[in-house]
């Protein structure tokens, strides 16, 4: 029992910090708040789900392509014509208002699941265990890739000043949008491991929306500062259900956001600064 | 005949939501996405209080106030000194705090919600359904009035000074937080009014009606009102008009419902063009 909730806590925290990462990029290469990385997964996940015959893997590629070029596009079209960030930010929840709810428009408003499972050796890995492991996965590979990589350089130097970053040869143009693009896939990847660990409804991803962002609020100094909150919230919000009832394992991981949130939310550092980690 | 009484008196009860929020975003310049919990303590603990003592008089409209204004004093403790995007955040935090609170509490009814709230009484006896309209009415021109007593002569230069330039403002020895915890609550207490009045109107509540949803419709709602310089009367007439159009079309509830929220989405996307920096639409002053 203790050994499940462990699990499902791990992968709970790794499809939080999916989208915590999405919204940590967004907001250091934006320098807005997205409300809509929820949406961009939703999104993500019922466009899988609409091609799911030619295979789950197939579809979220085509999924992931799709949201990256919707980012983008918003982000060119929309978001730098905007004249400050509070437009931005008042923006974003309007995008992601009209992406919910045209998809229960489409959709209907039940919840949906991408059931599979898959035999590894003589071990059938579940959906939970799925979502862990690719969740786990994607840190891993996003961590090296910011820590190593040269577009990692050029992610935080752009992040920290694009007018020096700029100045040192960087491609601000290109590292923001492909960032941007990147921020998206990481949304979609999270709306499909929603989708297949408990399902998912069109307007129902405002809830993880909100763990995301409290996680990429709490920890932003760096990235793994994120992924510790992601990984407390999904613990609180699984490891609760062994001492209380299950409709209110939520609202523990909400009051643990709270808690991170005002713990993380240093106020000087955010008075100073403007934007998540900066 | 009753039915346009009826749709008079949600116009009513929204035109006090709407205006209260106003005050919060246009005057104080302020993003808050959790006014539909405001709307929705003055509902629920009208019905509570309501169904305890099995009667329904003014007494319980001073109820709804009095939760209101604690709860949105608790809100201004943790968050009304964060700025800009960060109490955007906490405001968030709140509202889903309280959607999960009222989905789950048995006592208040769970996702099935609240059913049998009685109608407002006067003299111990209930009001037809003309008197609670010009009840609403009343209360939603007294409380505008109130209101807009914020926006003239000195409150309306601090309000200025709040919004534009708190530094300022505090070597003249004012306290920035204070003023705005204050027209906040105040905010927060007309919007529980509204939603007493609502739950005595409908007789019935549910979370669904309190929920971010709401809470982002009146945000939209607001914007339009004040982008258009009409004031809330825009926002009312949209969010009453557009259901009852797509109605008239043989559309669902769900289906209305839906394509309110597209539309309140898609009007915050296009009026975002035209905010200043200090989330106020349109006019300049």
């Amino acid at each position: 029992m203790t050994a499940t909730a462990l699990l499902n806590a791990l992968a709970a925290g790794c499809t939080i910090f999916l989208f915590s990462c999405s919204f940590f990029v967004i907001s250091r290469l934006g320098r807005r708040f997205d409300f809509a990385v929820g949406s961009y997964g939703t999104l993500a996940a019922y466009v899988t789900l609409s091609v799911i015959e030619v295979g789950v893997g197939l579809g979220f590629l085509i999924a992931a392509v799709l949201v990256a070029m919707i980012t983008t596009s918003l982000q060119r079209l929309l978001y730098a014509q905007l004249p400050s960030r509070a437009a931005a930010l008042v923006a974003s929840v309007g995008v992601g208002t009209v992406i919910m709810h045209t998809l229960a428009l489409i959709y209907g408003p039940d919840r949906v699941s991408i059931l599979s499972s898959v035999q590894v050796g003589s071990t059938l890995l579940t959906d939970g265990q799925i979502v862990a492991v690719s969740g786990a996965t994607a840190v891993v590979v996003i961590s090296l890739i910011i820590r190593i990589a040269g577009y990692g350089l050029w992610f935080r130097a752009t992040a920290e000043s694009p007018e020096l970053a700029a100045a040192y040869g960087a491609d601000v143009g290109r590292v923001s949008a492909a960032s941007i693009a990147a921020a998206g896939v990481l949304a979609a990847a999270g709306g499909l491991a929603q989708a297949m660990d408990l399902g998912i409804t069109p307007t129902g991803n405002a809830r993880v929306t909100l763990f995301g962002v409290a996680a990429a609020a709490a920890g932003g100094v760096n990235l793994y500062g994120v992924l510790a909150a992601a990984l407390l919230i999904g613990a609180v919000q699984n490891v609760a259900t062994l001492w209380l009832p299950v409709l209110w394992a939520d609202s523990a991981a909400l009051l643990s956001c709270i808690a991170v949130f005002i713990l993380g939310t240093n106020r000087e550092r955010w008075r100073d600064s403007r934007t998540v980690g900066i | 005949m009753e039915y346009l009484v009826h749709l008079l008196t949600l116009g009513a009860v929204l035109w006090l939501l709407i205006a209260s929020l106003d005050l919060v975003t246009h005057d104080l310049g302020l993003l808050s996405l959790c006014h539909g919990m405001f709307f929705g303590i003055g509902a629920y603990s009208s019905a509570v209080l309501s169904g305890a003592s099995a009667r329904s008089g003014f007494l319980i409209l001073l109820f709804a106030v009095g939760s209101g204004i604690v709860a949105s004093t608790l809100v201004s403790l943790f968050h009304l000194r964060l700025r800009d995007d960060l109490l955007v955040l906490g405001t968030f935090v709140w509202q889903t705090v309280w959607f999960d609170a009222i989905n789950n509490i048995a006592g208040l009814g769970g996702s099935i919600g609240l059913a049998g709230v009685p109608r407002m009484t006067l003299f111990e006896r209930p009001l037809t359904n003309v008197a609670f309209l010009a009840l609403c009415v009343t209360v939603a021109f007294s409380v505008t009035l109130l209101l807009r007593r914020a926006r003239v002569g000195r409150a309306r230069l601090l309000l200025a000074a709040v919004r534009n330039d708190e530094v300022l403002l505090s070597s003249y020895g004012a306290r920035p937080t204070y003023v705005r915890s204050i027209v906040f609550i105040a905010a927060a207490a007309a919007a529980s009014v509204a939603g007493s009045l609502y739950a005595s109107h409908v007789m019935y509540i549910e979370p669904r009606t309190f929920g971010l949803d709401q809470s982002i419709a009146l945000l939209a709602a607001t914007m339009i009102g004040r982008a258009t310089s009409i004031g809330p009367a825009l926002g009312v007439v949209v969010w009453i008009a557009l259901p009852e159009l797509l109605r008239a079309w043989g559309a669902t509830s769900f289906v209305t419902a839906t394509w309110r929220q597209i539309v309140f989405g898609a009007s915050l996307v296009f009026l975002a063009r035209f905010m200043r920096t200090d989330l106020a639409v349109g006019r300049t002053r």
